[in-house]
């Protein structure tokens, strides 16, 4: 009988609800030394090709083992149009088709805006200049974006849990990479200038058994820790030469 | 009227094996007590100890208390989620900014507790701070130290007992599960279901990548 199947059927709750948004995982003040990442927030992208052209504010939406290969960003970046209105905050953690950004996004906007997840389409990286990069995400805000990309595209709901260890290791690595060349900076040289000695260090046998720095990352979560020791000795070593 | 099923025999009543019974059973009660008042003194020694170190800490530069953190293995979005602001502010308190009393409060009891980690923990390398903190508190869920404390930023020392017993491993502290239910309540165990549908492999291009079970 209907009303059985009816019966059958599991409802929604409140804790089958996505992540949202919290008001301090919008940085609105990014390091210029930040590697371009999922999350961040690009103003004046012109998006011509979309049924409905726009231009303004973008998100890039790729999930951050997608968006490179080794260090180097792919040619084309898979990008979301951040616009008004918002929707009604009854709806913020039920909503697939768009995550709710309130007011958090474009920074200094007085108007609730939403991130369009069936609009997104990519953008050659070079259209992602850091110079009009004017916010990032923090993991916990990447993971939310995140969970709500695969429920667009698939209708699963993956628990925050499991998106945030998988991708901790590509997000520590970039946090590292700041961290490298603004260290470089600080001791007066050029930042970008070591980005390869960078990669071989990722690249380099880490104190996880055989597993290089970068697989020790994504497969042990508290791998953190030792991996900012080894970089901050590779570091001195490289400032040393 | 006397019940036939629990009634003991007067020799049984009378007997040594009753006598023993009745002593163990008072001094297991005696020592428990004591234990519960010797954790109370324990814990509120370790309060004290935690409060004046986050006062000594909370009159030192921020770019310092950063600097030692940062030589425990922490990275600085790590730092961020424990005091609440973004990883932008904590680069520019490195390089001398300034920062408000609430956040340097913060600041300071993380540095107050990678202190009490160092010099009662019996930590093993220099970066087991950083690797506790990352450390899953039960296998098969997500939560670690470094969730619940960014979920009790302003927690007192009191709050924090619990995992502070789990981080120093007493061994009358809480199991994994009654600490995630002290700081989480029970619905972690849903989440933990949720969780355990998935698994993290490791596919033939190298590529790291979610499966679904069932």
């Amino acid at each position: 009988m209907a009303g059985d199947e009816d019966d059958d059927q599991e409802r929604w709750s409140e804790a089958d609800a996505y992540d949202v948004l919290e008001d301090h995982d919008v940085n609105d003040e990014p390091s210029p030394l930040q590697p371009v990442g999922p999350g961040d927030v690009f103003a004046d992208v012109e998006l011509g090709h979309l049924a409905d052209p726009f231009v303004g504010h973008v998100i890039v939406v790729g999930h951050p083992c997608s968006l490179r290969r080794g260090i180097a960003l792919q040619p084309d970046l898979p990008v979301a149009p951040i616009a008004p209105p918002g929707i009604p905050t009854s709806q913020h953690g039920i909503a697939e088709r768009v995550l709710p950004v309130r007011k958090l996004l474009p920074p200094g906007t007085d108007q609730n805006h939403v991130v369009q997840l069936t609009r997104t389409t990519t953008v050659p990286s070079e259209a992602l200049d850091v110079g009009r990069r004017v916010a990032t995400l923090s993991a916990a805000g990447i993971v939310a974006l995140q969970q709500r990309v695969v429920g667009n595209h698939t209708r699963v709901k993956v628990p925050s849990g499991v998106i945030a260890a998988h991708i901790r290791g590509p997000l520590a690595e970039l946090e590292l990479w700041t961290d490298w060349r603004d260290e470089l900076e600080q001791n007066g040289r050029a930042p970008h200038d070591h980005d390869d000695d960078f990669d071989a260090f990722m690249a380099s046998e880490s104190s996880f058994a055989e597993l290089s720095w970068r697989a020790a990352l994504a497969e042990h979560e508290h791998a953190r820790g030792r991996a900012v020791a080894a970089m901050t000795d590779e570091l001195a070593r490289l400032l040393d030469a | 009227m006397t019940n036939t099923t629990t009634a003991l025999p007067q020799q049984l009543r009378q007997s040594p094996v009753v006598a023993g019974l009745m002593e163990h059973a008072f001094n297991r009660a005696a020592a428990y007590i004591e234990h519960q008042g010797t954790v109370s003194d324990h814990h509120v020694a370790r309060a004290q100890w935690l409060d004046d170190a986050t006062e000594d800490f909370a009159a030192v530069e921020p770019s310092a208390l950063l600097a030692e953190l940062r030589s425990a293995g922490l990275l600085w979005s790590m730092v961020s989620d424990v005091v609440g602001v973004t990883d932008t502010a904590v680069r520019k308190w490195r390089k001398g900014a300034a920062i408000d009393p609430r956040h340097h409060r913060r600041l300071a009891r993380l540095s107050a507790l990678a202190a009490l980690h160092a010099n009662f923990a019996s930590p093993t390398s220099d970066t087991s701070f950083a690797e506790w903190l990352d450390t899953r508190i039960v296998p098969g869920f997500s939560a670690t130290p470094l969730t619940l404390l960014t979920l009790n930023r302003d927690g007192g020392a009191t709050r924090l007992q619990p995992l502070l017993d789990w981080m120093l491993d007493h061994v009358d502290g809480e199991h994994g599960e009654a600490l995630l239910d002290r700081y989480l309540g029970e619905q972690w165990r849903g989440e933990a279901r949720e969780e355990q549908r998935y698994r993290i492999v490791t596919d033939s291009t190298g590529d790291r990548i979610l499966l679904m079970e069932g």
